[in-house]
């Protein structure tokens, strides 16, 4: 009998080693605007005159640099044109045109990512994102590059505001077409 | 002693010797403006939505889970301003049995994503 009964304390010791775990509740939370269209893009259309009203010739405009508002958005170039089907006449070490040639800019928010190594380092560049909600908004176009035929090249400062709005759930805006003006 | 006696004190020394005790872990996430979500120590999930200064909790890891001792990393990912990225620390935490490891993820933590 007493060993029918230290046997059963035994069992009951060796069952007393397991117990219950709860662990957190692992139900996702709602992530705010994660269904909603974020914005993405600025489309703009560039032409670029000269003092004499012709329209300059390049195969693209460079490092052309935008803000909205103050906050800076990217350092793009106008995507390529085949300039050799372009009516135009040569100009010192340019190509002009009468005819205005838009140079087309597509812009994409670029981020300016830092050293990633910390969780610090990547909380930081997550939240550096620029949330842009739909409203109001002016594109600032800083500055451009153009390479002349010559190989040379020029960074020209238009300091140009233009307005635009962002409509809800679009991920693009088209800001304008935009003269620039080739300062000499 | 009778051997009927002896043999009982033996079970009963192996139940106390056997008895597998289960460590503990807490993981706080003090790291500044992050969700943290999908938290793990190695495949032990321990947590979701953490909130910057939110805790899990002590969260028990028995021998199903992971047989103690045992290293791993945390992993998790990390969400903010509506962007979320998965990370990996670099260091290893041990959690031995009948520990209490109390790990806090703060913004100088060094991650990798793997």
């Amino acid at each position: 009998m007493k060993l029918k009964t230290l046997l059963a304390f035994a069992f009951l010791l060796f069952g007393a080693c397991s117990k219950d775990s709860s662990l957190p509740d692992g139900s996702e939370a709602v992530v705010s605007n994660s269904s909603s269209v974020s914005f993405e893009q600025l489309v703009l259309l560039l032409n670029v005159k000269t003092n004499d009203s012709a329209y300059l010739v390049v195969e693209s405009l460079d490092s052309v640099n935008l803000y909205v508002n103050n906050a800076w958005w990217n350092k793009v170039s106008s995507l390529l044109v085949d300039t050799t089907r372009v009516d135009k006449i040569s100009n010192g070490n340019r190509f002009l045109s009468n005819n205005k040639i838009n140079y087309l800019v597509l812009a994409k928010q670029g981020i300016r990512v830092p050293a990633l190594k910390t969780a610090g380092d990547f909380s930081t560049y997550l939240n550096s994102w620029y949330t842009i909600k739909p409203g109001d908004y002016a594109c600032f176009i800083e500055s451009f590059s153009v390479r002349f035929n010559d190989g040379s090249s020029k960074t020209y400062f238009p300091y140009k505001y233009i307005p635009f709005t962002i409509i809800p759930e679009s991920a693009s805006a088209f800001v304008g077409e935009i003269e620039l003006q080739l300062q000499p | 002693m009778k051997f009927i006696h002896f043999f009982a004190m033996l079970i009963l020394s192996l139940g106390f010797t056997a008895c597998y005790k289960p460590g503990t872990i807490e993981v706080k996430n003090s790291i500044s403006n992050a969700k943290i979500k999908q938290l793990k120590w190695g495949n032990v999930y321990l947590g979701t939505n953490l909130l910057p200064g939110q805790s899990t909790g002590e969260i028990t890891i028995e021998k199903e889970d992971q047989n103690l001792p045992a290293s791993n990393k945390i992993k998790f990912t990390m969400e903010a301003n509506n962007r979320q990225v998965y990370l990996e620390t670099e260091e290893l935490f041990s959690l031995d049995q009948d520990e209490l490891k109390t790990i806090v993820l703060t913004d100088s933590t060094v991650v990798v994503t793997p």
